[in-house]
């Protein structure tokens, strides 16, 4: 039984004449100890649905679940508050500038655990996060990026929660500090078995965190498989694409690779059919007019294209 | 730019002292707050090294400044020095009154409105733009005319002028300061709006308030000066700076200037310090 | 032939000791993409600023020479002259701030063309267009007419490479081009610079911290660490046989990511653990910048280490010698 349940999420920001569908019927499941990375670029829709899952903003549509109970209590139950918790792209400003570290750490603990063993608490916290006592009266000011992370991290940890939202942790972190958060992140998964929705358009560092991987474009999951699968063998020409844009950090594997055209379109101006048509190499008439369905391919591989789906059932004759 | 990152990382590891800045980097500041020291010790201490700033004397009326009267005497034969000095403690004390009373009612409602927003915000940015409406010295002036006379009516009324710039300025930083992060981490860690707002938002929105209240303290006391000086508020034989200006205006034209020029002299040195003060503070603020 | 070279520039704050670029020597030629790459504060894009003249005014040149095609570029203002008449030009991370948001777009253009190159207007008004077609801007005539903020991130960027073509430049710095900009948007811009610098046989410096887009786009790279050039090498030289500890530090980030080694059984953290925690630079201390992460560090590291060679065109900066075991980059 999954740990987190989204089904047919939406989400749709503004009103009247001017709407914005940010996510449009995503639907996916985490287990626990098990990352879920959800890809894609900027108007994607992975930020929104982050924040949705996590009970900071409420569905216009569909349903979020934590264990069977629905994340839109979590503003009043604090419960299901302290086992759901995020950490944030931005360390620097996730963190409050007056409080110190101890401080920081020490409210959840107070406001969602009856606060005892405060100081405890928060020691150990640190300490799992490899940073010591010392850490305690500092203000974020007086700390690196990588130290800001640890103890937005060791905050997230500390009420013992279930599911983690992690939205682009490492994106505003420099390249030698982000592999080591990205091993700490790992390291306590194992031990915790907390479950991870991981929000990140760095291919490199889904691959060694996630177990399965969800691309997103334009506020729908077009294609979903376990992390190797997508890597290796991607169905989508938008995973395609994607993985191709990637630069390869060897210079001896420098090939020619097929570019995508264009840029992502506004969301508020989406064409009747397939979302991807303008753009796709594999485009043919009835994309314009239906709009495909995440089709299963493999066990556990999906992915939202006609050509897609065409492909599978050949295979399956 | 990434160059500023560079430069910001090295000039943070200059020796960094917290609170005052080097006199030579703040002249101006250094001098105000040389003259505000000087103001406070002499509104302390001062009351108890002068005569009676009430006791009056028809024989000494008017005697200009000298060996037994440093700063001469009124046409009631007061000692203008006591008065002078006691009036310091009056006027001094109600600048900060008013200056913390506007600030701080100012900023919590500016804070409230900024981090609620929708039809809270826009009520008391109506109520806000009402009163801005209002040359802030005519505003007092009615407020204390419809309250009557007396010290606190005055600080309510001056305070109650200066609170829209509080509201404004901490509200403007409360709807930046919303967005972040932080904000929604407090959330993620169990806070009801209302703590969010008190213990998150409100003290990261207080950053202009502090300059301002500085500036604040200043004007306010010019207006306290300005309301005595018409009569209103504070009244004679009270000794206020005001009341002394109003009370020897009509001396300088028989030639005794020191009745109205040493109170209005140090009403505006007093407003020049805190400007000078606040000024310079609110310039190093980049 | 050496278009650009640069050798022993050191930058400081005014009224401080302290050295933010120490000894920095780079060479450009004609049709190379030469890579700087160093993490956040290493003072790369520093040192290209000065190249250009652009130095914020608490900054100053303490030493060294610049020259571009043997002319100075740091005395007086020659920095400031070869950046007026376009030989060495910038395009910066920003792309939406380097253009005026109150300036139509083709005027912006055409303002470099008639007051560098000298054009008349209609001619400017049509070079305009024809360059913004150049870098694949579809609906050039229209965009001319549009204003930045009606333009996306990665339309932008085309917009300030297209000004930076209008200046025929013999030397183009780019500073960071593709930060913020989605992957895909990344390829293209990536694309289009290699394309512009196969036709138009300038000379880009490349400024990045993602050793990746050095790997796409460099023929040769120097690694900068707190101001301190590590290591200058072709970049396959670079990537199959690191000398400095830096170097491989970085390549060893990078590699770690690479799914063979996902499996290890072991706690991760351990695998990037070497090299210890960056607490800061002490700018004042005249050694080797690395020194207090270094896990080779020893006494001669106190004095500043020079340029020791690793092999044709490969320079690194450690006093190691040939004692550092050579780490070859996970293959991947």
């Amino acid at each position: 039984m999954s740990l987190l349940r989204v089904r047919d999420l939406k989400k749709t920001y503004g009103s009247g004449k001017s709407l914005l569908p940010a996510v449009r019927g995503v639907s996916l499941d985490v287990a626990a100890g098990e990352t879920l990375a959800l890809v894609g670029e900027s108007g994607c829709g992975k930020s929104s649905t982050a924040r949705v899952v996590v009970g900071l903003t409420t569905p216009t549509d569909g349903t979020v679940e934590l264990n069977g109970r629905d994340v839109r209590e979590a503003p009043r139950d604090r419960d299901l508050r302290r086992r759901i918790q995020m950490v944030f792209q931005h360390p620097d400003q996730s963190l409050d500038p007056r409080f110190t570290v101890a401080q920081t750490l020490a409210e959840p603990v107070r406001l969602l655990l009856d606060g005892d063993d405060v100081a405890g608490r928060v020691d150990r916290a640190l300490r799992t996060v490899g940073l010591g006592p010392e850490y305690r009266d500092r203000r974020p000011r007086e700390l690196s990026g990588g130290q800001q992370q640890r103890v937005a991290i060791a905050r997230a940890l500390i009420c013992d929660p279930q599911l983690v939202v992690l939205d682009e942790p490492t994106a505003s972190l420099d390249q030698s500090v982000r592999s080591r958060v990205i091993a700490l992140l790992k390291d306590l998964q194992q031990e915790r078995q907390v479950g991870y929705l991981f929000i990140s358009h760095d291919l490199v560092t889904v691959r060694r965190l996630a177990h399965r991987v969800a691309v997103m474009y334009l506020g729908r999951i077009v294609e979903i498989a376990d992390t190797e699968q997508l890597f290796q063998a991607p169905q989508h020409p938008y995973t395609r694409a994607l993985l191709a844009a990637a630069p390869v950090p060897d210079p001896r594997r420098q090939g020619s690779r097929a570019r995508l055209a264009g840029e992502t379109p506004s969301a508020a101006n989406l064409p009747v059919g397939c979302s991807f048509q303008d753009r796709c190499p594999l485009v043919h008439d009835r994309c314009r007019v239906e709009r495909p369905v995440l089709a299963l391919t493999e066990q556990g591989h999906a992915a939202e294209c006609f050509a897609v789906e065409a492909l599978a059932s050949q295979g399956a004759r | 730019m990434a160059f500023t990152d560079t430069v910001r990382v090295l000039r943070s590891r200059a020796p960094r002292v917290r609170g005052l800045a080097s006199p030579r980097k703040h002249p101006m500041a250094a001098v105000g707050l040389f003259l505000l020291l000087v103001y406070v010790v002499v509104a302390i201490v001062g009351p108890a090294f002068v005569g009676d700033p009430l006791r009056t004397s028809a024989a000494d009326a008017l005697t200009s400044p000298g060996a037994t009267h440093l700063l001469g005497t009124d046409r009631f034969g007061r000692d203008v020095l006591a008065r002078a000095v006691v009036a310091a403690r009056m006027d001094l004390l109600m600048g900060l009154v008013i200056a913390l009373t506007a600030a701080v009612v100012g900023s919590v409602i500016g804070v409230v409105a900024g981090y609620a927003g929708g039809s809270v915000d826009e009520a008391i940015m109506r109520v806000t733009d009402v009163i801005l409406a209002f040359p802030g010295f005519v505003l007092a002036l009615i407020i204390v005319a419809v309250l009557g006379d007396g010290i606190p009516n005055v600080v309510v009324a001056v305070a109650v002028a200066y609170s829209p710039y509080f509201v404004r300025l901490t509200r403007s930083r409360a709807l930046a300061e919303r967005e972040r992060e932080y904000v929604d981490a407090a959330a993620l860690s169990g806070n009801p709006r209302w703590r969010i707002a008190l213990r998150h938002v409100l003290p990261n929105s207080l950053g202009p308030a502090y300059t301002q209240a500085t500036l604040v303290a200043g004007w306010a006391i010019l207006d306290v000066a300005g309301l005595a000086f018409l009569g209103v508020g504070i009244q004679p034989p009270t000794a206020e700076w005001g009341v002394m200006v109003a009370e020897g205006a009509n001396d300088v034209l028989t030639g005794a200037w020191w009745t109205a020029l040493v109170p209005g002299a140090l009403i505006v040195l007093l407003a020049l310090a805190f400007q000078m003060v606040g000024d310079d503070v609110q310039g190093s603020r980049r | 032939m050496t278009l650009l070279s640069v050798s022993g520039l050191s930058l400081g704050l005014k009224h401080h000791e302290e050295l933010l670029v120490r000894d920095l020597n780079l060479t450009l030629e004609r049709g190379e993409i030469v890579g700087l790459v160093g993490e956040s504060g290493s003072g790369k894009t520093m040192g290209s600023l000065a190249l250009l003249g652009l130095l914020p005014p608490a900054v100053e040149v303490r030493a060294g020479e610049a020259a571009l095609d043997g002319a100075s570029l740091l005395s007086g203002s020659g920095g400031a002259v070869h950046r007026r008449t376009g030989d060495i030009t910038m395009i910066f991370q920003n792309a939406r701030a380097a253009l005026n948001p109150t300036l139509r777009i083709g005027f912006q253009i055409r303002r470099v063309l008639t007051a560098v190159r000298g054009m008349p207007r209609r001619e400017a008004e049509a070079e305009a267009i024809r360059l913004l077609g150049r870098v694949g801007i579809p609906g050039a005539a229209r965009v001319a007419r549009a204003y930045p903020h009606q333009l996306s991130g990665g339309m932008c960027q085309r917009v300030v490479i297209a000004m930076a073509l209008a200046f025929q430049p013999q030397v183009l710095i780019a500073d960071e081009p593709t930060t913020g900009l989605d992957v895909t948007v990344q390829a293209q811009i990536f694309d289009l610079l290699r394309d512009l610098v196969a036709e138009t046989d300038a000379s880009v410096l490349f400024i990045t911290h993602d050793l990746a887009a050095v790997a796409e786009m460099c023929d040769r790279v120097s690694v900068l660490f707190a101001g301190q050039v590590m290591e200058t090498a072709e970049t396959v030289e670079l990537f199959e046989r690191p000398r400095h500890p830096y170097s491989q530090f970085l390549l060893a980030s990078l590699g770690a990511q690479a799914p063979e080694r996902a499996d290890q059984g072991e706690s991760e953290t351990a695998d990037v653990g070497v090299v210890a925690e960056d607490r800061g630079v002490d700018f004042s201390l005249p050694g080797c910048r690395f020194a207090h992460r270094c896990p080779h560090v020893f006494d001669a590291c106190n004095e500043f280490p020079p340029l020791f060679p690793a092999g044709e065109r490969h320079h690194y900066s450690c006093f190691l010698g040939r004692e550092i075991p050579v780490v070859t980059a996970a293959r991947s």
